[in-house]
């Protein structure tokens, strides 16, 4: 928790040889079997309480409605190089864009990060063999499912056009079968509420022995941080979204004008929800981030601290914030007012990590690897992101802004350039850990650069297009803007170009890439003490929180023992 | 919760029985916590359209069913009592007794329950419904049918709570008559417990709100 | 919050020693039967804004009395009273919040206006 590199204690006892004695008293010959293979088998996997395999599991859920939702994104782009109607009708297209954000926004961000890696690498950076309720993980998979099943159904049978803000009135009296898509949204929000309880409990009361609070790696507070604001906001919007579906099919008249009700209030309730749920697909990138950069520049966080609290303030701070999209929706100038002002303080607590995050690097041992590039293009498009976002929150600049391509530009900055690229630093990270397996760093560093290429080339000419006044979820518009659609558009596929080529080369070297030792990246870090893959509980010595996550200062502690092959 | 099954056995990851059980209760704290956010966005509702329809809502309000109501208040609290005093015969290791109790607070929940539906019906016989279906002549105000869809939105969650008790309650009762619960170790039922108490607590706010606001 | 896990103490690691008893529970039963009775009179006797802020005093009271010794969080670990606090903290939030609008516009004028609304 220093600043400053402190010379190695003389005293401290030489790492023991590679391949330790098992201890006595242990069965001989009883090396654990890593949790990949120990027990083969769909069922066991289907039915496995092991933290890691529900990760996996996500993993391969968050991957296919990444898959989904980024399809429908190729779609809504092709049909945007055209000015006028072309490829769908204007109907399809409303359909196609709400499918787009819900799927994004609540089967792909928010679960995302916490629900693989946080679900791989808490346990395992508390030294704990599992997570406190490992049924309830076991379950939020299945309601996750459900959810996700309901929705996908919701969209088949009739779809929703309201967009996945779900804004009333429209949506109570849309033709469209808005109730399933909205229920199925519910449960997507049971499935993080189960999450987050899980990971609160964990880290509260599985920390291993001797491993204190200010012990634990940043992306453990991130984590919880996240979990805190899934605990307490998704109840919110599961209530606001259960409403609408009410109201379509009952007519409750709740938000309805026409029986005294006022649409507003639906808007209060669902961002008090879904402006913390930005923090919640934010902060767990942010953790992602704090482990990549003092692992790949060798050097103690500069500040711990800072990026510890930081994640509590901006969990905080992050409900304090929620009116700021209602500025044009009729809220009264008072609130609006109050609520412009407390969307300054978020950007404290960002700007915090972001500048501990540069000070790391300074006079940092820096590698140039796939993690690393993501988290260069993170902080340029956080930043970004985030700087657009202070601007589109301050109350004069909102109204022109509002509902234009600006604002998609800039949600997309912060989580595509955000959380997708933390989440693909997070992948490229942890897979040798999870899989056992190197990725090919050629190809990682190639589609890094394309991802970064692609991103910037769909959203710079959004933010341009915005600007200009062109409003957002519109099917057709003037001529003028063919331009800057059509490299939006390229851009598009060049992203979704680096993305399949991201999958592709992962999907191969899971069978044939080079065998992953414990630690490739030389880190600290605690997950990195047990082989790869870890075998079922975790470590094959438990995990001795001394030597701290980020004590580059000290020789890597690469005495691990190793698994049978 | 994770509840551990008929002998109590200590999960791989818990270094005790008891640090499990510490565990379970915290969870189930986070738990209670994430379901008042529930009931936060329609008392939320409730404050703004109050704030905007003063007059409608004391007037509506004064067409509830105190008696029920009330009644209804005192059957909760007394359940709540049982219900403590259950946990309370378990740690004392009187079977018979927890049993009793359990059963005691089961037939207050569903007291509860079956007067809620007897108010339920007594109103929608007068035709107040909530939004689109209400068509109670003597009170038309915009604010009125506000709070008649919040009332029954409001008494409606709470008494799916109840009634999700209810169930709990019932396996409750079961595994303690099957003698699942020892002094030292009953962590299902000291959950069980704390859920029919936030079911009492939400009650006692709803009370005062929907049936008393002057 | 800082301090490592296995110093749980004792105390902490089993909920009964706290446990009020019998005659406690009964007691605080008791109190709840009174303050709820007193609650009925209190609204007939004060009504306007002050009926309201004695209403949600008593039911606040009641609601105290529950969680201290019904559900144990007067002796339990305090990692349970600050859980529960910061979602009552939130609960008041998202109120206020949305009260700070509501009660600086008129919902009633600005869309039912024209719809007679208003007796």
């Amino acid at each position: 928790m220093t600043l400053t590199v402190v010379p190695p204690e003389p005293a401290s006892p030489e790492p023991p040889p590679p391949a330790p004695a098992p201890p006595l008293g242990a069965e001989p010959a009883a090396v654990e079997l890593d949790y990949l293979r120990a027990e083969p088998g769909i069922r066991s996997w289907l039915t496995t309480t092991d933290h890691k395999r529900i990760a996996l599991m996500f993993l391969v859920a968050v991957t296919l409605a990444l898959i989904l939702g980024g399809t429908f994104a190729m779609i809504l782009r092709t049909k945007l190089l055209t000015p006028g109607p072309a490829l769908m009708s204007p109907m399809t297209y409303n359909r196609m864009f709400t499918l787009h954000g819900v799927v994004m926004v609540f089967m792909f961000m928010i679960p995302a990060i916490p629900a693989v890696f946080g679900n791989f690498c808490l346990p395992m950076m508390l030294g704990a063999k599992d997570l406190a309720f490992p049924r309830i993980n076991l379950a939020s998979f299945y309601v996750y499912c459900t959810g996700a099943a309901l929705t996908l159904w919701g969209m088949v049978h009739g779809g929703a056009d309201t967009g996945w803000t779900f804004y009333a009135p429209y949506s109570t009296v849309s033709p469209t079968d808005v109730a399933p898509v909205a229920f199925g949204v519910f449960v997507l929000g049971v499935s993080s509420i189960m999450t987050g309880l899980n990971f609160i409990a964990t880290t509260h009361m599985l920390r291993t022995r001797g491993l204190r609070w200010h012990d634990m790696p940043i992306f453990v507070w991130a984590i919880y941080a996240t979990s805190v604001i899934q605990v307490i906001a998704t109840p919110v919007l599961g209530l606001a979204v259960t409403l609408v579906a009410l109201d379509h099919a009952l007519h409750m008249g709740i938000f309805d004008p026409a029986l005294g009700g006022d649409p507003v209030l639906f808007e209060h309730l669902f961002w008090f929800y879904s402006h913390p749920a930005v923090y919640i697909m934010i902060l767990p990138a942010m953790g992602v981030i704090s482990e990549i950069v003092p692992t790949f520049s060798k050097k103690h966080q500069s500040s711990y601290r800072a990026l510890a609290y930081s994640s509590l303030g901006i969990a905080f701070i992050g409900f304090l914030t929620w009116g700021h999209h209602l500025f044009v929706a009729g809220i009264s100038q008072f609130d609006a007012g109050v609520f412009g002002l407390l969307s300054m303080f978020v950007a404290i607590f960002s700007a915090i990590k972001v500048f501990t995050w540069i000070s790391t690097l300074y006079r940092g041992s820096i590698t140039f690897n796939t993690p690393m590039l993501y988290f260069f293009a993170f902080v340029y498009l956080f930043a970004f992101g985030g700087m657009t976002g202070i601007a589109v929150a301050t109350t004069s600049l909102d109204v022109p802004w509002h509902d234009t391509y600006f604002v998609v530009a800039h949600f997309h900055f912060i989580m595509i350039g955000g959380t997708l690229t933390a989440f693909l630093g997070a992948i490229h990270y942890w897979f040798p850990k999870m899989f056992g397996r190197m990725y090919p760093e050629r190809w990682g560093l190639v589609s890094a650069f394309l991802v970064f290429a692609g991103f910037n080339l769909t959203f710079v000419p959004q933010f341009l297009l915005g600007n200009a006044g062109m409003p957002r979820r519109y099917y057709s518009y003037p001529v003028r803007f063919h331009i800057l659609n059509v490299a939006s558009s390229l851009g598009a596929y060049l992203l979704a170009t680096a993305l399949i080529l991201t999958l592709a080369y992962l999907l191969i070297s899971l069978r044939w890439g080079a065998r992953a030792p414990a630690n490739p990246w030389g880190s600290r870090g605690f997950e990195w003490r047990s082989p790869s893959p870890p075998p079922v509980h975790n470590f094959v010595t438990p995990l001795d929180p001394t030597r701290g996550p980020y004590a580059y200062d000290e020789p890597p502690p690469d005495e691990v023992p190793p698994v049978s092959t | 919760m994770t509840a551990p099954a008929r002998v109590p056995a200590v999960q791989i990851q818990y270094d005790s029985l008891e640090r499990q059980h510490v565990t379970a209760r915290l969870g189930m704290w986070v738990f209670l916590s994430s379901e008042s956010l529930l009931f936060a966005g329609l008392l939320a509702l409730y404050a703004a359209y109050r704030l905007a329809y003063p007059v409608e809502f004391h007037a509506a309000s004064t067409h509830a069913n105190l008696v029920i109501g009330t009644v209804n208040t005192y059957i909760l609290l007394t359940s709540s009592l049982t219900m403590a005093l259950a946990i309370h015969a378990t740690r004392r290791g009187r079977r018979r007794d927890t049993v009793l109790l359990l059963v005691a607070t089961m037939a207050m929940g569903l007291t509860f329950d079956v007067l809620k539906a007897v108010e339920y019906a007594e109103h929608l016989a007068e035709g107040i419904a909530p939004g689109g279906y209400y068509t109670y002549e003597g009170l038309a105000a915009h604010g009125a049918v506000l709070y008649v869809t919040l009332y029954y939105l409001l008494t409606g969650l709470h008494a799916l709570h109840v009634t999700g008790g209810l169930v709990m309650l019932a396996w409750l009762t079961v595994r303690a008559h099957r003698g699942d619960f020892t002094p030292g170790s009953h962590i299902a039922l000291e959950l069980g417990g704390l859920y029919w108490h936030l079911v009492d607590l939400v009650w006692i706010f709803l009370w005062p709100l929907l049936y008393l606001i002057g | 919050m800082a301090r490592p896990n296995d110093e749980l103490s004792d105390d902490e690691l089993s909920s009964d020693e706290h446990a009020p008893g019998a005659l406690g529970y009964v007691l605080v039963w008791l109190a709840l039967i009174v303050l709820a009775t007193l609650t009925l009179f209190a609204s007939r006797a004060v009504t306007g804004g002050w009926g309201l802020v004695v209403a949600l005093a008593i039911a606040g009271a009641k609601a105290l009395l529950v969680l201290a010794f019904f559900m144990h969080l007067a002796g339990g670990r305090p990692v349970h009273r600050l859980t529960f606090a910061a979602a009552m903290a939130f609960l008041v939030l998202l109120i206020l919040g949305i009260l700070a609008d509501v009660g600086t516009r008129s919902i009633a004028s600005s869309y039912v206006d024209d719809m007679g609304g208003r007796p």
